[in-house]
């Protein structure tokens, strides 16, 4: 069935690739036919006017430039997309200034192109399609009167947020740097990690409307070229009118599309992408966007955080069991209370069975229903908490805390084992780095409690095998999802529940293809200096 | 020779595959020394039982490493002609039918009379076969590493040979072979008989990615599983003395003996899972030799669909072939020991002494079909 409808979903999105190919979604875009720039500028003027509908914030400025003036020049820029600044006093002054001596408007174009422009990103553009594009993303045009080309001066200046700390993944140790919605600013971060020429950008344009630019990023000679193949076809199959975020972008490459567990992972860290891009994964950065995808990912890399690589190596593999062990009892917390309390009682020791039992005297609901209806409230505790705008978060706090503790136990509603339950289950699941596996996890909880609820431990058994066995089937990029751990590849064991020191850690993982797989030199185990013989 | 299976898998997998599919018998399945005449030293019969199986093992898999690139569905026919290989395949794909249809009513009959025995048997059956052919399905890399995890954790819970130490009595051992040996031999055609369900082996071995290293894993399979087994015989035999020939389900019991400081008890649920995730992953293998051994009979471009339908055919062969667990025991001890022997033996001989003469016949064109690989 799983097939059929990712055969409809193919077959959708090919229909939609074919509706937007050939029906422009607006009259100026869209087009492939080349429309060159006119020779005479009223006619480009009144062109580029007509294409942004004499929107307010456009800017057509008119110069006299040339001996004398005579020569009619055109800039033209978004007003809030550039660097006001930059434009009247590098662009306007400096043209109309330089160009006294001039009569020529060829000369005075080319002379404006090369000499005058005190820029380091200057371009030129034939296309009138393009020549829009580049106004459209920020850069200032210019036009002169009698050629029929335009200098496009790369001016961008637009507010932007400041680099923050990354608020969905914060850690103790390490960077405190987090992604912006920027993409220059992005990249800076990530050039500013890996100082290298090996460091590869591969830009996209994605959205037939929105034209957001998209960057692929890899370090060639370790990226493993299969992989960054992969990921070059399945963005350039990419045809929808905009892409938002990154999390539309995941949905549309992903390997698994219809699965619970993501397939690429998100961050907002600098370190993280830069720490995967050195393991031979790519990345993907999205502008307007402050999360970054990388691809393959692999279960375990969910469960990893920074910090596991930058404490001491006992602090950071500690500290990572016991997530993964936060991790098993978020999924399976609630269901093991229902099953137990439900089935197989006498499984506790007899002093906590009694007692639990005597509170669950008093609740009218079977454990189930009574699990269930804890896990929602928090559920919707959370959301609520995300949204609520911060002078009424004690409010709610008070009677999230109060009310729904507290009263609930009182008034016989819930028993005290099971808010201890729900809130255990509650603070493990935020000890999972990556919010996505986080929501896939209280996600598949509900089904899991149901089974617990019918067939006691052998459904959570049976629930838990059909989770691995769909687990095993998934593949992100062409590598094993729970690859270190099954297939079982020692060499990988040094970075999976355990970490390694980094002296040990000399091998790069498997799949990068053998290509450059070594990470550091052997045997640098640090050695206190060999203290030389007292003398006398 | 083309595969209909696109997925590899790692000699370390077939090893715990193999692993896997033998230990089912001991941990969940069969009280496999039910009856025996002198239960003080059961654990004699098992480690002749072991001891033989060892042996006739060389004799399977050394067929499978003769011809390391076909399943025995594709050789049979190659050695001995059309029809009589196809009626070798039909043989064997009959066999693994009935056997996960076997192994798939022992583990409910198990969970029931120990677990949960106000649900039907129907339950638990339908869920295991429902989730194996799922895996089944999804192709031997999926079935080959949910194996892989599951044997880590069926040797991790080999402890509880040793954790129910306070309840060990080594007396119970005593007195050594009182009826003398003749009886321990019947005893132990049960042990073999489970040893021929690695016979699925012929179908692995083409799938794995070094080949070379096969026969070692499987060696190694073997001898595992055989060293767990005896460890299960002795255990069972010190803690329950002369009763443990007469236990139902003697692993699930065996690990609700372990009693250790004030809290540490009542934990058979760890072991008790991780062995049912056992007996799944056999029965998955299982299905997924059927339905690869149908594809490749009927010349099918894709074994994915018969998963299921094997699957529905196990579940109502469990349903119908036993009325009891009394009536299972007493099929397995005594018509199923000594069916499943004598068609994998035979299978074995008549294919090792078809290629012979075939090679001999054709030693002009090539020398062996498999040999030339090694």
């Amino acid at each position: 069935m799983l097939k059929r409808l990712r055969k409809a979903i193919a077959r959708k999105s090919r229909q939609f690739a074919r509706l937007s190919r050939n029906k422009p979604f607006n009259n100026s875009q869209g087009r492939h036919t080349k429309r060159p720039l006119s020779e005479m500028l009223d006619v480009n003027e009144k062109r580029i006017r007509q294409a942004f509908g004499d929107s307010p914030d456009l800017v057509l400025r008119r110069i006299a430039i040339g001996k004398k003036g005579r020569i009619n020049a055109l800039v033209v820029h978004l007003k809030a997309m550039v660097d006001g600044e930059i434009v009247s006093g590098a662009i306007m002054k400096r043209i109309v200034d330089k160009t006294e001596g001039l009569s020529q408007p060829r000369m005075a174009y080319t002379n404006i192109r090369d000499r005058y422009l005190e820029l380091t990103g200057i371009g030129e553009e034939h296309d009138f399609d393009n020549l829009l594009g580049e106004i459209t993303s920020g850069n200032t045009c210019i036009i002169v009167d009698g050629v029929p080309k335009a200098i496009v001066c790369q001016v961008q200046g637009y507010a932007q947020r400041n680099i923050s700390e990354p608020s969905t993944e914060a850690t103790i140790r390490g960077s405190k740097e987090g992604f912006i919605e920027s993409l220059p600013t992005n990249l800076s971060l990530l050039r500013r990690r890996i100082r290298n020429p090996r460091l590869r950008v591969e830009q996209y344009t994605l959205g037939e409307v929105s034209k957001t630019p998209v960057a692929l990023l890899f370090i060639e000679g370790i990226a493993n070229s299969r992989v960054t193949e992969e990921a070059r076809r399945r963005l350039s199959q990419i045809r929808i009118d905009s892409i938002q975020e990154s999390g539309q972008l995941e949905e549309l490459i992903e390997d698994a599309p219809l699965s619970p567990f993501p397939t690429l992972l998100r961050t907002e860290r600098p370190d993280r992408v830069t720490g995967n891009l050195l393991e031979g994964r790519i990345a993907i950065l999205t502008d307007g966007s402050p999360f970054a995808l990388i691809a393959p990912a692999t279960f375990t890399m969910f469960l990893t955080a920074p910090e596991d690589y930058f404490e001491r190596f006992y602090a950071g593999s500690v500290i990572r069991i016991l997530r993964y062990l936060a991790f098993v009892l978020s999924l399976t917390l609630p269901t093991l209370y229902i099953a137990i309390t439900t089935f197989h009682q006498e499984l506790l020791p007899t002093p906590l069975i009694l007692s639990i039992a005597a509170q669950r005297d008093r609740i009218p609901f079977p454990a189930v229903a009574e699990a269930a209806l804890m896990e929602i409230v928090f559920e919707i505790l959370r959301e609520a908490g995300l949204r609520l705008p911060r002078i009424v978060g004690q409010a709610v706090s008070i009677i999230g805390a109060l009310v729904i503790g507290e009263a609930a136990l009182r008034a016989g509603l819930v028993s005290a084992a099971m808010i201890v339950v729900v809130a255990l289950t509650g603070i493990s699941s935020f000890a999972t780095p990556i919010f996505s596996l986080g929501i896939s996890i209280r996600l598949l909880r509900f089904p899991l409690m149901l089974l617990a609820s019918t067939l006691g431990l052998f459904g959570i058994l049976a629930g838990l095998a059909a989770l691995s066995i769909h687990l095993f089937s998934l593949r992100s990029f062409g590598v094993p999802y729970t690859e270190p751990l099954t297939p079982f590849v020692a060499r990988e064991q040094q970075d999976t529940v355990f970490r390694a020191p980094w002296w040990a850690m000399s091998k790069r993982p498997r799949f990068v293809g053998g290509q450059d797989d070594t990470r550091s030199a052997p045997g640098q185990v640090p050695e206190p200096p060999v203290l030389e013989e007292k003398e006398g | 020779m083309q595969q209909i299976e696109g997925g590899r898998i790692s000699s370390f997998q077939v090893m715990c595959l193999l692993f896997l599919v033998r230990m089912t018998a001991t941990t969940i399945s069969f009280p496999f020394m039910i009856g025996h005449e002198s239960p003080t030293d059961a654990w004699i019969g098992v480690a002749i039982g072991v001891a033989v199986s060892l042996v006739l093992l060389e004799l399977i898999i050394q067929l499978g490493m003769k011809y390391p690139d076909m399943t025995i569905i594709q050789y049979s026919q190659v050695v001995l002609g059309r029809f009589p290989g196809k009626a070798i395949a039909f043989l064997l794909i009959w066999f693994w039918i009935s056997d996960a249809a076997l192994t798939i009513r022992a583990l409910g009959a198990a969970i029931t009379s120990s677990f949960m025995p106000e649900t039907p048997i129907l339950v638990f059956i339908l869920l295991t076969v429902l989730l194996s052919a799922n895996a089944a399905r999804n192709g031997i890399e999926i079935v080959g590493r949910w194996g892989e995890l599951v044997a880590i954790g069926v040797l991790v819970s080999g402890l509880v040979l040793v954790l129910p130490y306070r309840a060990m009595n080594f007396k119970n051992l005593m007195p050594v072979l009182p009826y003398g040996l003749a009886p321990h031999i019947k005893g132990s055609l049960t042990i073999i008989a489970f040893y021929m369900r690695l016979s699925i082996a012929w179908m692995i071995i083409p799938l794995a990615h070094n080949r070379k290293e096969v026969l070692r894993y499987s060696r190694y399979a073997v001898l595992l599983s055989g060293v767990l087994i005896l460890g299960h015989a002795i255990s069972l035999v010190t803690v329950f003395g002369s009763q443990a020939t007469a236990l139902a389900v003697p692993g699930f019991t065996l690990a609700r003996q372990i009693f250790i400081g004030q809290f540490f008890e009542r934990i058979e649920t760890i072991p008790v899972s991780i062995w049912v995730l056992n007996a799944m992953v056999k029965v998955a293998l299982d299905f997924w030799a059927a339905a690869t051994g149908l594809s490749q009979v009927f010349g099918l471009q894709n074994f994915q669909p018969l998963a299921y339908p094997v699957g529905a055919l196990a579940a109502s062969f469990s349903m119908l072939f036993f009325e009891s667990l009394v009536d299972l025991i007493q099929f397995t001890k005594h018509t199923w020991s000594i069916y499943s022997i004598l068609l994998v033996i035979a299978i074995a001989l008549i294919l090792h002494l078809g290629s012979i003469i075939k090679n001999s016949n054709s030693r002009t064109i090539k020398p062996g079909n498999g040999h030339s690989d090694r």
